[in-house]
């Protein structure tokens, strides 16, 4: 039974000099990369280095302390060093998505799901090659979630159905498109319509409020063999939609898209929806607000190509591979001044914002990335000033109405840390418009920070306004 | 540490082994071993590395003490009695603490504030290995060993460490203070080393993924098919991530002149759940029939009760929870069956039937092992035996086998003995080809380098970690 281990019999074994190969070659092949490894770390810098292809900061090796020591900190952080500067990463990399993709087999219509949960709530935003983007908001922005939650939103009702509202269920890639699958639920429309409804209860009489959940490509695109293992996003957004207050105006964007599904409204590599996706949805709610839409065909348009998304970046999937996406976005005819200014409503050293970011190479074209805060002023005389409440989709959105609008606040709720309702009245606004795709308008995280800056965090408001 | 990790690979290792295989005296490379393990042990576990030489330590005095009283009345008992105290209560409090104080409270419908630790990496194994060597000096089967750094280096040795096989110290005592560093050992140890890694990396993190992705979630979204699948990865994530462990562990042994023995056998060959528990895990099993069934009196006294016994330990080793000890009583009354009818029926019935009564009652013990929620358990177990409401096979599933068809297909056959069948294939073909040595040994070579750089791949693979813009 037990037997001792390495006996093999002597026709088997190879000879003394196959003996010594094979031990040099393991050895060679250790220490060569091992060596390399340590002549990296030597050389290694402080400073952010970027690992393009992946859109984020390379790991920083972790100080020594005690406390870290023994909490594992220090461990993982080398882990995480040594992942990001192996020798020949990039082509490991790659032998191991070569291996990955022949695991098996794989039909030309067939649908390969990528079971991976996605944390809806990482806390680092797409760098897009942007170092002076990344100095000025990598570090700036910290979130800070444990202050306690205003209003009467029940957020802790149990944390079973925290993984479900806060991550998708995975990405689904069929016939060269990737999608995200949605895991809301109830509890994500209520808390959603919870939030908003104290907008409406704050401002009542005061601005018109509206509120824009988007779905994503997985309404229009997904095979039928999934419709019936997925939730489905129309159900949970008419949900949120009949909970809202009757003032607020819900605009129907699954709606406005529906009627135009054989377009180019999604991308298939990136999470998000295209240029032209977000104008039928801002073509909806001019409608809703009172205006007439600028026509498509007025404005000049301009092609960024290729673009590779996220959605490839996660899956590294061949057929995304070869099918990149282009990124549409049209000039707006009305000319905007732009100003970035820092989480708290401080103008930052490089103030200078733009509704289009033309050297981007993707999506970041669309304000230039997230911003906590960018006002665009225009010449219009209409009289009235929006303030757009929003995440990455919002972005495209947001330079459509630079046309119609005097003033146009908009807010990454993600990264502003001060009072909406301040904002508004320091920028006397008219409009209030929410927009969110139909993962995150069911993320906790997301939904207590939208409820959050509401009145901005209890320190800054104590300290800048005393009471009367 | 982990074996499977970049760290350890191409840091650790390498400068484990030009340290070591620049010094010469036996004496230094033990204190060099034993550095090199401490260090293993505290990169992932310093705060209880106090408690590994603590219990090194214990049980060295207790070694000390039985054979400096041997044969003076009832002092050796006291010592082993004290020894087995120690270390069981050690075990006790750590992983099994707020298990028995949870069945305690359960039973008592009180609420005993019983302090929850974290489980020490290892624990597991060197502590059965301390009481080895105590009862086996006790026994007289040993002589103590006199060095508390000799002994320390028995106990700490990396290899072993963290997840075994269990080794007795009767095993490498003499190879302690008598190493022999073969260039034979040392080639056979880099190929064992190498396929325990690709074991690990490329066979066991693969089928784990595809668990979560089928049976890890709930069962009320999984067809039956699915469920099964589930299951079968499972038992293929189990098996090669713990017997490429042993490989690796055994490799390393053989690398620094230690010769532990095997730990598994292609248990899923076997044809009867004793077979197959003579080849799964084997330390673990030689261990309990040495110190446990043996002594409540084996086959000559009550045997079934000594073997529920046994087996509900077994069970219960390997975690605190009750799914654990009835995945033990499992076993314990299959072979019970066994013995009593089952055995002679296999015997007399064709070998395939054996395969397949085996497969199957491993395969569903699995379940029992897999989920700590008896609720969850029983859901699954209504999934796989169609008790739900749950469709019998959805058309995810074919995509996803197809997905993986070959690497299911090299999974399964890694699960049969393929190396002395190939052993037997080349030592025929050799005879009529010339030259097949130098194919052979450069073939060895490639082959190891292959498997090193695939799981290398996977394991930068895995660290793969794109920003995706997922803060929406």
């Amino acid at each position: 039974m037990a037997s001792k281990s390495g006996k093999l019999s002597e026709s088997t074994r190879p000879g003394r000099e196959f003996q010594i190969l094979n031990l040099a070659v393991f050895s060679v092949t250790l220490v060569s990369l091992g060596g390399l490894l340590v002549f990296e770390f030597a050389h290694r810098s402080d400073s952010l280095e970027i690992a393009t292809e992946e859109n984020r900061a390379l790991a920083v090796f972790p100080k020594l302390t005690w406390t870290g020591w023994v909490e594992g900190r220090f461990t993982l952080g080398v882990d995480e060093w040594i992942a990001d500067h192996f020798p020949a990463r990039a082509q490991f990399m790659a032998g191991h998505f070569w291996l990955e993709q022949r695991r098996g087999f794989r039909a030309e219509q067939e649908v390969t799901l990528y079971a991976v949960a996605i944390d809806t709530d990482a806390d680092l935003e797409p760098l897009d090659g942007d170092l002076e983007a990344l100095d000025g908001e990598l570090v700036l922005d910290d979130f800070e979630f444990e202050d306690e939650f205003d209003g009467d939103l029940e957020l802790d009702e149990g944390s079973a159905d925290e993984t479900e509202t806060t991550r998708s269920e995975g990405i689904l890639v069929s016939d060269g498109r990737a999608m995200q699958l949605f895991a809301g639920g109830p509890k994500g429309s209520r808390h959603y319509a919870a939030a908003i409804n104290g907008y409406a209860e704050a401002l009542r009489g005061k601005l018109a409020i509206y509120v824009l959940i988007l779905p994503t490509a997985q309404t229009f695109y997904l095979p039928e063999s999934y419709t019936g293992r997925i939730r489905h996003e129309p159900p949970n957004i008419a949900a949120t939609y009949a909970m809202l207050d009757p003032t607020v105006k819900s605009i129907d964007v699954v709606g406005a898209l529906s009627a135009h599904t054989d377009e180019y409204i999604y991308f298939r590599t990136d999470h998000h929806w295209t240029g032209l996706g977000a104008y039928y949805a801002y073509a909806e709610f001019s409608r809703s607000a009172g205006f007439d839409p600028i026509a498509l065909e007025s404005m000049e348009k301009r092609v960024i190509e290729p673009f590779r998304g996220s959605l490839y970046s996660y899956t590294r999937d061949e057929k995304l591979r070869g099918r990149p996406d282009q990124v549409e976005y049209w000039l707006p005819p009305v000319a905007a001044q732009v100003e970035r200014l820092t989480s708290t409503g401080k103008r930052t050293a490089y103030a200078e914002g733009a509704l289009l970011r033309e050297q981007s190479n993707g999506y970041g074209v669309f304000l230039g990335g997230d911003h906590p805060l960018l006002v665009a002023r225009t010449a219009n005389q209409s009289g009235r000033r929006a303030l757009l409440v929003k995440n990455s989709y919002g972005n495209p959105f947001a330079v459509y109405l630079v046309s119609h609008f005097d003033e146009v606040v908009i807010v990454d709720y993600r990264k502003f840390d001060a009072s909406l309702l301040e904002l508004i009245e320091d920028h006397q606004i008219t409009d209030l418009i929410f927009i969110n795709g139909a993962i995150t308008a069911n993320a906790k995280t997301h939904i207590a920070r939208l409820a959050k800056i509401m009145k901005g965090p209890k320190r800054k408001r104590g300290a800048q306004k005393p009471a009367p | 540490m982990v074996f499977a990790s970049l760290i350890f690979l191409y840091v650790f290792l390498p400068l484990n082994l030009l340290s070591y295989f620049a010094l010469r005296r036996p004496s230094h490379r033990n204190a060099l071993l034993i550095a090199f393990s401490l260090a293993f042990y505290a990169w992932g576990e310093p705060i209880w590395i106090a408690l590994l030489i603590g219990s090194a330590a214990v049980d060295y005095a207790h070694g000390r003490i039985i054979e400096a009283t041997r044969g003076r009345g009832i002092w050796p008992k006291l010592a082993l009695g004290s020894s087995l105290v120690i270390n069981l209560g050690l075990l006790g409090l750590f992983k099994y603490g707020a298990f028995v104080g949870g069945a305690l409270d359960d039973l008592l419908s009180t609420s005993l504030a019983v302090p929850k630790f974290a489980l020490p990496i290892g624990i597991s194994f060197y502590t059965f290995q301390t009481i080895s060597y105590v009862v086996d000096v006790y026994r007289g089967e040993l002589p103590a060993q006199r060095s508390f750094f000799k002994f320390l280096l028995f106990v700490s040795l990396f290899h072993q460490l963290v997840a075994g096989p269990i080794v007795r110290y009767a095993h490498i005592a003499h190879e302690i203070d008598n190493r022999q560093h073969t260039l034979a050992d040392a080639s056979a140890g880099v190929t064992r080393f190498c396929v325990g890694l690709f074991k690990k990396v490329c066979i066991a993190n693969v089928a784990g993924a595809l668990v979560l992705q089928t049976m890890a979630r709930d069962p009320g979204q999984l067809s039956v098919a699915e469920g099964w699948f589930g299951l079968v990865m499972f038992s293929l994530q189990i098996y090669f991530d713990f017997s490429g462990y042993s490989d690796m562990a055994i490799g390393l042994g053989l690398i620094f002149g230690f010769h532990y023995h095997e730990n598994f056998d292609h248990p899923y060959v076997a044809r009867s759940a004793s077979e197959f528990w003579r080849r799964w895990h084997i330390s673990l099993g030689t261990f309990f029939r040495d110190y446990v069934y043996i002594p409540l009196g084996g086959n000559r006294h009550r045997p079934y009760r000594n073997l529920l016994i046994v087996w509900a330990l077994t069970g219960l080793w390997h975690g605190a929870s009750w799914n654990f000890v009835l995945w033990g009583l499992y076993f314990g009354v299959l072979i019970v069956l066994e013995r009593l009818v089952l055995q002679r029926l296999l015997t007399a019935l064709p070998a395939a039937i054996g395969h397949v009564y085996l497969l199957f009652a491993v395969v569903v013990g699995w379940a029992l092992f897999y989920f700590e929620d008896l609720d969850r358990l029983h859901a699954f177990m209504r999934l796989l035996f169609g008790a739900s409401e749950q469709p019998g096979y959805d058309p995810a599933l074919g995509s996803m086998v197809q997905a993986n068809a070959l690497w299911l297909v090299l999974a399964l056959l890694l699960c049969v003995p393929l190396a002395p069948i190939m052993i037997r294939a080349r030592a025929m073909t050799s005879r009529w080809r010339a030259g097949s040595d130098f194919v052979g040994g450069v073939t060895l070579a490639a082959f190891n380098l292959g498997l090193l750089l695939v799981a290398t791949a996977m394991l930068v693979g895995r660290t793969y970690n794109p920003f995706l813009y997922f803060r929406f």
